[in-house]
């Protein structure tokens, strides 16, 4: 009984921070690694460097926050779909643009016509993803595989599994633009995180998406309409993938059918390093983000040090085992057996 | 009454014959859309297909029965694929080549079998640090392909035997053991027990963690068989063969009506599965449609499967089965 006040008191102070633990445990992991890297090359440690890191860590980051919101809601959420859609956003959109299969000038309305599209064509998927798994009763594995592998299939064929290259200077602007010097991914990336984050800790959706998490019967119980919630954690989702593809496109300067391609494993990864469990109920959108930029933080050491790029996912497949167990190991001494 | 008892038939029929009921419903409508379908050539290219999947597939129906999920199998056949060119690069030694491809499969199987079991890391967490491991791995040992094997090995992968290809004898060899092994010794019911109550089964004796182990392991080793054979058959190992092969068994074990919260499943179903998504495959490439429409399809077929099971369950529930 003891330990469980203890526990809510610390859960009480820890929601008053603005940062968890396991938050400020990913800071000290990133400036170690940091640090080593400075040590091992001259280039690391650079005002362009870091720019470059944050930039390369952006659509993941973004990718992230959605996630985190479906891992959080627990009873083995998972959304294996986004990189698909990521893909099939991007060559809707570059259909939009250029309907004649050639580029030319765009107007400002068709630009936003373009955009809004792919961010509809998301949060489409989201919706038939949160539909199958609230209303339907699909393992959210099972359902969003099958949408990964269909909206793939999709966005091949609207595009003819053909590229589109040379993108409007507006979307451009939004991958490889800078506002005060900083990349404008990285921009999109912080702002949507800061909103999530706010929406997790103050609104009551945010408490419900834990609540459903922690115990989804006792959610239910207490009056929550489980279902609704999970519909919109999912459409959410795919909304922030839309979002994603947007940001890739312009950074790619195209609008690519594979675009996304395996995206939805370093995005679930960038979540578990970050510190949210898998179990639900628990963990945070800044800790995602910074799961993603030590992920690009490890991808710029392997450059730097030239390391051959196939150890790029070995460190990483170590680094998310490790993370996960250090968790383990720290819930195993709180609660001290 | 009469009517009754003709629909309690048919569905008993229809529990018994699973997927493969399926397998037959579509088979007939196939054979419509091209009469190539159902001759006896292209029936052995479907099996061919089958084989590799299906021995995976079988794999996969353990692991998920138990309440897990392995998704480094499609990485393990990468890596087992790439050692088994390595070693038969510098040895020209095929018995040495497939003895280090099945310890690679074995190796990682028992690392994701202890890290679930042992280390208690969700399984899908583990199998993902260890998809990365095995698919960086096969690309650090080798980028290019290896070929150049003896004949006598590739027959593993394009021989025949009583017309047949030699690679389904393997598949029937693996369900049948595999099928003995969950159905008649007291190791089966224990791998059951673990995925049906893991508390029951905990309390009832039965030593989970050691049980995990060994199923994740075999596991492992069923990929890197299936490695060995695609090596025969497409005469070459290449280190990044089995990219994506872990959703292709994970679709066909579902399709096969494994149920993914475990405690239920069935090693017939399961090469069902994958004779289906092969069936699918095959028809898609005769009729000449694109590749990409397969996907849409195959993903349609994963949900329908799902809900197939699912309303089976209910049906099961409510009769008190």
């Amino acid at each position: 009984m003891n330990d469980r006040a203890n526990d809510r008191t610390s859960s009480r102070l820890r929601q008053r921070l603005p940062f968890t633990l396991s938050d400020a445990g990913i800071l000290i992991w990133i400036a170690a690694i940091g640090l080593f890297l400075s040590l091992a090359s001259p280039q690391f440690f650079a005002k362009a460097n870091f720019v470059n890191i944050l930039s390369q860590s952006a659509v993941i980051g973004i990718l992230s926050v959605g996630m985190t919101l479906v891992i959080i809601s627990g009873n083995d959420g998972i959304d294996l779909s986004v990189g698909s859609i990521v893909g099939i956003s991007s060559v809707t959109m570059a259909l939009v643009l250029f309907p004649d299969d050639a580029a030319g000038i765009v107007g400002a309305a068709d630009l936003l016509l373009a955009a809004g599209i792919a961010l509809a064509v998301g949060a489409l998927c989201g919706v038939i993803n949160g539909i199958m798994i609230a209303y339907v009763g699909l393992p959210p594995f099972i359902a969003t595989l099958a949408m990964m592998t269909a909206a793939r299939g999709v966005a091949a064929f609207v595009s003819s599994g053909r590229p589109t290259y040379g993108l409007p200077p507006a979307i451009v602007f939004l991958g490889q633009g800078r506002l005060f010097g900083i990349p404008f991914p990285v921009v999109i990336m912080v702002m949507l995180a800061l909103a999530v984050f706010v929406v997790l800790r103050v609104t009551t959706f945010g408490m419900r998406i834990y609540a459903i998490g922690g115990n989804i019967r006792t959610a239910f119980l207490s009056g929550i309409q489980v279902k609704k919630i999970q519909l919109a954690i999912y459409t959410l989702n795919g909304l922030i993938a839309g979002i994603a593809a947007i940001v890739l496109s312009g950074r790619v300067n195209q609008a690519h059918p594979e675009a996304g391609m395996t995206y939805e494993m370093y995005t679930i990864g960038a979540v578990v390093i970050g510190g949210t469990s898998l179990m639900g109920g628990k963990g945070g959108v800044i800790g995602s983000v910074f799961g993603a930029i030590l992920m690009a933080e490890v991808q710029n050491g392997i450059n730097l040090l030239d390391i051959p790029v196939a150890f790029m996912r070995p460190i990483l497949g170590i680094l998310i085992i490790t993370a996960v167990v250090i968790d383990q190991w720290q819930k195993r001494r709180n609660s001290g057996d | 009454m009469h009517m009754n008892l003709q629909i309690t038939a048919v569905r008993k029929i229809s529990r018994m014959l699973g997927i493969w009921l399926w397998v037959i419903v579509f088979s007939l409508l196939f054979s419509l859309l091209s009469p190539y379908y159902l001759s006896f050539l292209n029936f052995v290219n479907i099996a061919k297909q089958t084989s590799i999947f299906g021995i995976m597939a079988i794999g996969m129906t353990l692991v998920i029965i138990t309440g897990g999920i392995d998704l480094s199998v499609g990485s393990i056949v990468s890596f087992s694929s790439a050692v088994f060119g390595v070693v038969w690069a510098s040895t020209q030694n095929t018995l040495l080549s497939i003895g280090a491809a099945l310890a690679v499969g074995l190796l990682f199987g028992l690392l994701n079998g202890y890290l679930v079991g042992y280390v208690k890391l969700p399984p899908f967490i583990a199998t993902f640090g260890t998809m990365g491991i095995c698919a960086g791995f096969a690309f650090a040992l080798t980028t290019d392909s290896i070929g150049g094997f003896t004949s006598r090995f590739e027959t593993l992968g394009n021989g025949t035997f009583l017309r047949l290809p030699v690679p389904l004898f393997v598949l029937i060899a693996v369900a049948l053991i595999m099928h003995y092994l969950l159905k008649h010794t007291v190791l089966g019911l224990r791998i059951y027990a673990v995925g049906g109550s893991e508390a029951a089964a905990v309390l009832s004796g039965v030593n989970q963690s050691r049980i995990k182990l060994l199923v994740y392991a075999v596991n492992g080793l069923l990929a890197s068989l299936a490695a060995v054979i695609i090596c025969a058959r497409i005469r070459s190992a290449y280190p990044g063969i089995g990219d994506g092969f872990e959703l292709t068994v994970i679709a066909s074990t579902v399709i096969g009506g494994t149920v993914m919260s475990g405690g239920y499943g069935k090693i017939a179903f399961a090469v069902g599965g994958a004779f289906f998504v092969a069936m699918i495959q095959n028809i898609f490439n005769l009729l000449g449609i694109y590749p990409f429409m397969q996907n849409i399809i195959l993903g349609v077929f994963i949900v329908a499967a799902v809900l197939a099971s699912k309303m089976q369950e209910k049906k099961s529930t409510a009769a008190g089965i």
